[in-house]
Order: C-alpha cells, then sequence, then structure tokens
C-alpha cells in the first residue's frame, strides 16, 4: 500500500470499508491536482501529449498515484495516465454558480455535462472516480435550499452511475457547505485549507465525523509559495500529508503539482501552489512531498507495543473461521491472538485447532466478562485489544487502533462495526434496526463508551479496575468498562479508520434473543450506574450515539448555522435527535400502562375503543415512519425490508423492555427476602430514620460514607451516589416499590472530637408512584362511571391507604435494614450511638453543614458523651 | 408531628373515610334530586303537550323503578296520585302509566314485606 505500482493497473478501484481497495490491495490515493491550462486550439485544457507525459513521469517519481482534473480528459490522456500508474480524480464542471435550481435549463445542462462526461471516460480502467459537482457555493446552497441541492447531487450520482456502473462517485465539498450529505456517493471528498496542524488534525477528526462509515478523501489542500514561503510551505505540506494519513484518511491530493494554472480565461500569476513552477522545475516542496508520499500512509508510530487480541467465543463456529483468518493478516509488527473458548459445544474447538498460532485457552461456559477477564490474564501484551467471533478485522485494524492510541492520552480506544458486504439480506435490516452495536461520542475523538467488538485497553489499566465485572454474561460489560474508567477520570478515544466488519443477526429469532441480551445487561448496567438511566430504566447518553440506525423518528428538521448573511467559513450542520415522546409509544411501558388498560377497559366500556385503536395505531405508525426513515442500504434493500424493520423497531422494545423488567422483578424479590432476613430487632420509626454517632476524631465523614457503601454494596443494595447535584449523599435502591436517601452531617466538637448525624429518608421508587396514580385514577373512573347507581362506590378510595401502608412498609423495612448496617459500621469504627436528645444543641454548632466534614470551625462547648463511653461499648448504643 | 408521622397511614384512612362517607351521601342525593327532577320534567312536558319527549323520560323513568328506594318510590305515588284519577283506567295518559308502574312496584314490593313478615310469624 505504500510504494505506488510501477505497472499500469487495468482494474477499478472499489470502496473497501474506510478505505478503498485496487486488485485485491488497499489503494491509499496519492494525488496531485493536474491544471486546468491554458485552452489551445481545439479548446482543450491538458496541454501537449508530450508535455503531460513528462508530468506525468514526474508524479510518478514524486510517489503519487493519482491526478485529480477539474474537466473530463480526453482518452489520450487518460491512456498516458495508464500508462504511468496513475488513476484519475475526474471533476465534471457545469454552471454550479449559478442558482441552478432555479432553472430547469440550468439542470438539464448539469446532467447532460454529467452524463458526457462519464460516457466519454466508459470503461476507461485509468478513472478512480468521478466528481459530480465541486464546491457548490454557499450562498447559491442557502439560496436553493440545502435538501433540494442535496437531492440534485443524488440524482447527478445515480444517472451517472447508471452510465457507468462500475466506477465510483462522489461531490467535492469544502468547509462552507460542509453539512451537504449525498446517500448515493460512494466516498466523501473535502477540499480543506487549514494552516495551523491542531485545527487541521481537528477538523480530520470533525470529517470522519461526518464521513461515518465512508471512506474520506482529502480532495485538496495546498499552500501558496509566494505569499507563505517555500520553507513554510515544505513543513507544512509534510505534516498535512503525515497529519492527513494518521487521521486514516482513504487519500490526499496536493493542490497543485505547476504553478501553471489558467482559470476564469485568464492565467493564474499571483499564487503559487504548484510543487513545481511554470517550467516543471521542482521546488523543495516537490521533495518534501515526495518524502512523504513515500511514506504515507503509515508513518511510522511512536512505538509498536505488543498487543494481545482476546476473541471470546462461545458457540460462534459459524464465523469465528472468517475471524481468525483476518487476525492471522494483521499488518502489526508484534501481536499474538487469544481464543477463550467460553464452553463451546459447537464446532469451535475443530476451527481452533487450524490455527496453531492462535493460543486457545478452554474453560466451562461462565459467560462473556469472565472470558474476556481470562484473556486479560494470559495477554502478554502491554495493549490488550478485543473483538468478538462475529467479526472479521481489517487487515490494518491494530495498525490505527494502536497509533490512535499511542497518539492520544487516553487509555482505551474503540471504532467502527461495519456490515460486511457479503453479509445478509435480513442482516441489513437488523444493521438500520434499534438496539445494534455503537459508538456513544463526547467529542469527535472522544467516546463515552465503544462496542465491545472494537476495543483496546492498556492491559495495566484493566487490572487496576479489576477487568470486567463477571455479572455481565451476555453484553454491557464493555459499556461497564468505559463508565468505570471514566470514573477514574481516564479518557476513552475513537478511531475512525480502525474498523472491523461486524456479522449482524441473520434471523428475526436471533436478534430478539440479542436484544434480551442486552436488556438484561441494560438492568444490570442501570443497577451498578444509576446515574446514567432514567427512573424506568432506559439509558440517558451523554453524547452522540453513531450507528446505522437513528434509534428512532426524525421530526424536526436539522439546523445549519450559515453565520450572518450565510458567510460562516464553516457551515455547520445540528442534526435533529429523534423525538422522545414518539419513541415511547413503541416501549413495553406503553403498551402496559396504556394500551393494555385502554384495551381491557373498552372491553367493559365499548365507546372507549377508538382510543384503543388509536393507542394501537400509534405504535404501528411510529414504527412504519422509523422504518421510512432507515438508511438501508440500495445493495440490500428488497421490497420486504422496509416492513421487516417496522416489525423489528415494534418488537425490539417489547423483548428489551421484558428482559430488563424481568431481571430487574427477579433482583428485587431476591432482596426482598434477604430485606425479611434481617436479624435485628425491629426499631421504632423514629431510631431508623435519623441516626447519630459520637466519635473520638478519628473518623471522617468521608470515610464512613465509603465504608457504608461497601458494606450496602456487599449486601446486595442498589446505591447512587451523589453526582453533586443532590441533596442527598446516598440513595439506596432496596425493592422494587421504595428506595432510601441518606444524608450525613459531621458536628465538629472541641479536641477534635464530631457527632455524626445521619438522616435515612425513605422514598417511593418510580414504579411505587406509578402504580399509586394509576390505582387512584382507575378507581375514580369506575366511581365517574358507577356512582350514580352505586353510591357506595365511593368508598372505593378507602384501599389507596392500603397500598401506602404496602409501600411504606417496604420502606420501613428498607430503613431498618440500612440502619442495622450503619450501627454495625459505627460499631467497627468504634463510633458510639447517642440519642437524638443527646445529640441536641448546643453540641450541635455552627458548623452542622453538609460538605464541611473535615474543616476545623469552631468547637462547640459540650463535650459529647465520653462519660458514657465505656458502658455503651459492647452495645454500641448509649442508654 | 410525631403523631402524625406515626400514624399517618390510619389518619389517612380515616379522612379518606370521611371525605368517602361525604361523598356516598352527597351521590344518594344527587341521585334523588336527579330523579326528582326527571319526574318534574316528565309531568312537565306531558302536561304541555311534547308527546314524544314525555315518551321519552317517561322510558328512563321505567329503566330506573326497580332501583328506587321505598321512599322516593312513595314521593313518586304521592305526587301522581294528585294528578290522575286512581279509579279511572286511562292506558293512553302516560302520567296515569306511570302512576298504575308505580302502584304495581309499591305493591310487589309488600309483597315481599309481606312474605317475610309471615316467615318470622311462622318461624318457632
Amino acid at each position: 500500500m505504500n510504494a505506488p505500482s510501477a505497472s499500469p493497473s487495468t482494474s477499478r478501484a472499489a470502496v473497501d470499508g474506510k478505505f478503498f481497495r485496487l486488485n485485491g490491495e488497499k489503494f491509499f490515493f496519492k494525488g496531485v491536482t493536474y491544471g486546468p491550462f491554458a485552452p489551445d486550439a481545439q479548446g482543450e485544457t491538458f496541454g501537449r501529449k508530450a508535455q503531460v507525459a513528462a508530468d506525468f513521469a514526474s508524479i510518478r517519481a514524486l510517489g503519487a498515484n493519482g491526478v485529480r482534473v477539474y474537466y473530463p480528459p480526453p482518452r489520450w490522456f487518460l491512456d498516458l495516465a495508464l500508462e504511468h500508474g496513475l488513476k484519475v480524480l475526474i471533476d465534471i464542471p457545469w454552471p454550479k454558480h449559478l442558482c441552478f435550481l432555479d432553472s430547469a435549463e440550468a439542470q438539464e445542462t448539469a446532467r447532460e455535462t454529467v452524463r458526457q462526461a462519464v460516457a466519454g471516460a466508459k470503461g476507461h480502467p485509468a478513472v478512480f472516480a468521478f466528481s459530480v459537482v465541486n464546491e457548490i457555493p454557499a450562498e447559491i446552497v442557502r439560496w436553493s435550499g440545502a435538501r433540494r441541492v442535496e437531492v440534485f447531487i443524488d440524482e447527478l450520482i445515480d444517472l451517472a452511475r447508471a452510465e457507468e456502473p462500475s466506477a465510483l462517485f462522489t461531490f467535492t465539498s469544502y468547509p462552507p457547505t460542509e453539512f451537504l450529505r449525498s446517500s448515493s456517493a460512494d466516498f466523501i471528498c473535502f477540499n480543506v485549507y487549514l494552516h495551523r496542524p491542531k485545527e487541521f488534525e481537528a477538523y480530520l477528526a470533525r470529517l470522519q465525523m461526518l464521513a461515518d462509515t465512508k471512506p474520506l478523501l482529502l480532495g485538496e489542500f495546498g499552500m501558496d509559495s509566494l505569499r507563505e514561503g517555500e520553507a513554510h510551505k515544505c513543513e507544512f505540506l509534510s505534516w498535512q500529508i503525515e497529519l492527513g494519513a494518521r487521521a486514516g484518511l482513504a487519500g490526499t491530493v496536493v493542490f497543485s503539482f505547476t504553478d501553471e494554472w489558467f482559470r476564469g480565461g485568464l492565467p493564474v500569476e499571483d499564487w503559487a501552489f504548484g510543487l513545481t513552477t511554470r517550467e516543471r522545475q521542482p521546488k523543495e516542496s516537490y521533495f518534501a512531498v515526495q518524502r512523504q508520499y513515500q511514506l504515507s500512509p503509515f508513518f511510522p508510530l511512536p512505538r509498536s507495543p505488543k498487543v494481545s487480541v482476546v476473541v471470546a467465543s462461545y458457540n460462534g463456529g459459524r464465523t469465528l473461521r472468517a475471524c481468525l483468518e483476518s487476525l492471522r493478516h494483521l499488518k502489526y509488527p508484534s501481536y499474538e491472538v487469544i481464543l477463550v473458548d467460553d464452553g463451546s459445544t459447537d464446532d469451535t474447538r475443530t476451527i481452533a485447532q487450524a490455527f496453531p498460532e492462535v493460543r486457545t485457552i478452554r474453560q466451562e461456559n461462565l459467560g462473556l466478562s469472565v472470558a474476556r477477564n481470562t484473556g486479560i490474564a494470559a495477554a502478554t501484551g502491554e495493549i490488550v485489544a478485543f473483538t468478538d467471533s462475529d467479526c472479521r478485522a481489517d487487515e490494518d485494524w491494530l495498525r490505527y487502533l494502536v497509533g490512535d492510541l499511542l497518539n492520544s492520552e487516553c487509555v482505551g480506544i474503540g471504532g467502527h462495526n461495519l456490515l460486511p458486504p457479503d453479509d445478509s439480506l435480513v442482516a441489513a435490516a437488523v444493521l438500520v434496526s434499534p438496539g445494534g452495536p455503537a459508538h456513544v461520542m463526547l467529542t469527535d475523538r472522544e467516546a463515552e463508551h465503544i462496542p465491545g467488538c472494537n476495543m483496546a485497553f492498556y492491559k495495566s489499566v484493566l487490572e487496576e479496575i479489576g477487568g470486567f465485572d463477571p455479572v455481565f454474561r451476555k453484553a454491557g460489560d464493555d459499556v461497564d468498562v468505559c463508565w468505570r474508567l471514566q470514573q477514574r477520570g481516564h479518557r476513552i478515544g475513537f478511531s475512525p479508520a480502525g474498523f472491523v466488519w461486524h456479522y449482524r443477526r441473520s434471523t428475526i429469532q436471533a436478534y430478539l434473543k440479542q436484544q434480551a441480551g442486552y436488556g438484561e445487561a441494560e438492568a444490570l448496567l442501570a443497577r451498578k450506574h444509576p446515574e446514567y438511566f432514567n427512573g424506568v430504566g432506559n439509558g440517558i447518553w451523554r453524547g452522540r450515539i453513531y450507528s446505522s440506525s437513528r434509534h428512532g423518528v426524525v421530526l424536526q428538521r436539522s439546523i445549519i448555522y450559515h453565520g450572518t448573511f450565510g458567510s460562516a467559513f464553516f457551515q455547520t450542520l445540528y442534526s435533529a435527535a429523534p423525538s422522545f415522546p414518539l419513541m415511547l409509544c413503541t416501549s413495553l411501558e406503553y403498551h402496559i400502562l396504556v394500551t393494555l388498560p385502554v384495551a381491557l377497559l373498552s372491553w367493559l366500556f365499548p365507546f372507549l375503543w377508538p382510543l384503543a385503536a388509536t393507542c394501537v395505531l400509534l405504535s404501528l405508525a411510529v414504527c412504519i415512519a422509523a422504518a421510512v426513515q432507515a438508511e438501508l442500504s440500495v445493495a440490500k434493500r428488497r421490497f420486504w425490508s422496509r416492513p421487516l424493520v417496522a416489525l423489528l423497531f415494534l418488537l425490539q422494545p417489547l423483548e428489551r423492555g421484558w428482559a430488563r423488567y424481568r431481571l430487574r422483578f427477579a433482583r428485587s424479590t431476591a432482596r426482598r427476602d434477604f430485606t425479611a432476613s434481617t436479624p435485628s430487632p425491629a426499631m421504632a420509626l423514629e431510631e431508623t430514620e435519623e441516626l447519630s454517632f459520637w466519635s473520638k476524631g478519628d473518623v471522617e465523614r468521608y470515610r464512613f460514607l465509603a465504608g457504608l457503601t461497601t458494606r450496602l454494596e456487599r449486601r446486595g443494595f442498589d446505591i447512587r451516589l451523589d453526582s453533586g447535584w443532590s441533596n442527598f449523599d446516598l440513595e439506596i435502591s432496596g425493592t422494587f416499590w421504595s428506595r432510601l436517601r441518606l444524608i450525613t452531617v459531621t458536628e465538629e466538637l472541641e479536641l477534635g472530637r464530631r457527632n455524626f448525624h445521619c438522616r435515612l429518608r425513605g422514598q417511593w421508587s418510580l414504579a411505587a408512584k406509578l402504580l399509586f396514580l394509576a390505582s387512584a385514577a382507575i378507581e375514580l373512573l369506575v366511581i365517574a362511571l358507577i356512582a350514580p347507581l352505586k353510591p357506595w362506590i365511593w368508598m372505593l378510595p378507602l384501599t389507596l391507604p392500603f397500598v401506602a401502608l404496602l409501600v411504606g412498609e417496604q420502606s420501613h423495612r428498607l430503613r431498618e435494614s440500612v440502619a442495622d448496617e450503619l450501627t454495625a459500621l459505627a460499631r467497627e469504627l468504634k463510633l458510639v450511638r447517642i440519642t437524638h436528645r443527646q445529640a441536641q444543641p448546643p453540641a450541635r454548632s455552627a458548623s452542622a453543614k453538609p460538605d464541611n466534614t473535615s474543616r476545623p470551625t469552631t468547637p462547640a462547648k459540650t463535650p459529647g458523651p465520653e462519660c458514657q463511653l465505656k458502658e455503651s461499648a459492647e452495645t454500641g448504643v448509649v442508654p | 408531628m410525631r403523631f402524625l408521622r406515626r400514624n399517618r397511614y390510619f389518619l389517612l384512612f380515616a379522612g379518606l373515610f370521611l371525605v368517602c362517607g361525604v361523598m356516598v351521601l352527597r351521590q344518594i342525593e344527587l341521585n334523588h334530586s336527579a330523579h326528582s327532577d326527571l319526574r318534574e320534567a316528565f309531568i312537565l312536558l306531558h302536561t304541555k303537550g311534547y308527546k314524544a319527549e314525555a315518551q321519552h323520560l317517561f322510558q328512563r323513568l321505567l329503566s330506573g323503578l326497580e332501583q328506587l328506594p321505598n321512599k322516593t318510590l312513595t314521593e313518586d305515588f304521592q305526587r301522581l296520585v294528585t294528578l290522575v284519577d286512581p279509579g279511572k283506567q286511562d292506558p293512553e295518559n302516560l302520567l296515569w302509566k306511570y302512576y298504575w308502574t308505580v302502584s304495581n312496584e309499591m305493591e310487589k314490593r309488600s309483597e315481599s314485606t309481606l312474605a317475610k313478615a309471615l316467615k318470622l310469624a311462622h318461624e318457632p
């Protein structure tokens, strides 16, 4: 891939993930722009054949393998390019600087120009790709409307593709129109002129996010020798080519080969962007680019630490062979592959035997996390990379992943997981259905979490956090690790070019089984990281989700920042988020709390049936709308694809939600039994609501809270810590119906002694509140309907206090249990339990603020119950 | 405050019991006055010659007749006996028909009361 092929290539380049492939090899487009020159007598802008041949030889010597031209070239030009082993990116000019969408004639001219240009070069093996338009002025786009312009670009690409199906097509954009998207383009092409490395690097990261899963080609970049000086230009082009390659671009095109340039009917003489003079004398920058193009695209890494690739597999025989085969061909100097067979019962063992270089570890089925931990323990590399048996790694996967990891301050990194071209049609529908593995980005380079099928971490940080949590048997372990690392102040990066091919589920049954696993993982994650979830257990993502699925119906239009009078140099697109309220209509909660009750009531009261029908139709309409908006690949689209996506939008929330609640119910039942078995005698209500302890002064509040957290977690309570915005220290979710909020305060006494006060306030859980409100609503409805006939029905609300009593009893038992833990901890820390009265002022000083634990404040005069310490040491309670 | 917290469920129950009791009484009163309004509307419409409308209200009165308490039934009887001639059969007159239906209903109820009385008398 580094060295350009000397022999002419007679085949066409094709898109391969984030890159191009030619003759089975990766093809990195290393190009220069060429012309246009002053037209000759025939009006051709490509100069004389002899000059072109000499220029092509010089371009080959430069190390380039392609040229970009701004007019459709004659066949002899393409023949020469082929002869010199160059590929040609052809721009097709038409009057894009006019308001072309206002004139049918202008549009027809554009169509005809594109059609003729493509027909003129049809079948020529030197053609790399066609760009159907280059840099539409931002004002024209603003005038005509971005959406209309996008549709027209797609139309041009589609008609060009109809003319020449085997070619690649794109359109060339630039920062003022960066918001323009084309669903038909094979790759993304951008012209970028930024003169500072930091901004350039950041902008490339942004462009990679915009390009998403398509290759990104830098269509133009360069510098003027006259204004900036040749030395500066050398330095500039050197770092631009290097940063472009490190950013995972699929190609770079330097503007331009020569200073000779003819534009707008005149020669351009006050600019000198060329690598050679008008007389074709190489400048210093020619040699600078030559040096960089020899290295490009793989500039040396700062170092090449050994990487251990861990593949955890449970009955993944169907795709395991392809996975291990791809890992065998990774282009990275030092790596090992560890296959952890998690008790598979299929042909995994036989397949593994065919790969003697792979270290295979077989264990009984203990789940995904344990398997990955086994892999970490066996790893000898400094970095541990993870992929799955249903993935196939790109040959440069590790090179980009490790390169981006080493060049960042991150401790872990992930990348794309793309749909393999050979995957099934159902898998393509699954790809755009909700719930697929996706990366969530906080910025263009920092991820909030990354999917487990493509991630790498330093082994030391994985060991620091104790590896993956074994509680995650099927999924969720990747998210948990990312969040735990972030909670420790670490950062997770994203490598746009380090990608794997990920085979999706190819049957509805397999997809739903996967979603059930994700639902269970969500329930576990919600228990462990409640701050990332809302009250009903749905995730609250703190970044932008990048995946092929839109995750819902988008109602609002995207917003484009054009700048005042449309003059901004970077015109940014702010995509609208899917409508959360609409997506709620497909949730399990909606069906249980709205559709089902209304359906039951409509059975009792037939006049309600239109309401019940509306509830059902609303869900169906949302699913259909989501399927219509899904971005299905044209090649993988059939007449049944969108109905299938709609069906999956309907079934996925039900399956995932059901699995989530099933696990939560199971856990809350277990906890309830556990709570009931608390051995201590029941305490009075007031005794459990506020507990006070006295300390000699060697215990701080944070230590006390840390000890309590550990104890409670050990006993299986779900704990949410104060995120800094709460007026409590801990929220303890003990049962399904109730939770408890604990707030503590320290009173500084004289001689460094302290009083600790702990207040435990019971709270109803969201489920309890919903149950109570639903009961009240149903009772009121029944009363409204029956009271004229049976006045005694008004006594029905007397059942509500019993509902409250049941929930209150749960809350009380939870409080008792936590109070027991508090008392036990106090005993362990040699704190003395004091009664509420003993802790009353004047002992309570002005320093009694929740956040003033260790700050020395004016000591109060009351000495505290030291005198009673001895007699209470055994019980821990002052009489 | 401690008393309130300790007994909050009982107090909630007691408070609701009070409110619900009041609502039951209010509902009974409402039901009763609703029937009286219906009856008076029926008499008025019939008297003014709105046959079809009176017929509609007559049907509504009949449909709720069995649920009426004895007291209301007696009130209806007393009100209608001033408007019709009990000794003269007049099946075309809706007021007389309602009077006749109410009278039958009272008789039916008195029969069941009589049966209960006889049962009591025969008990050892």
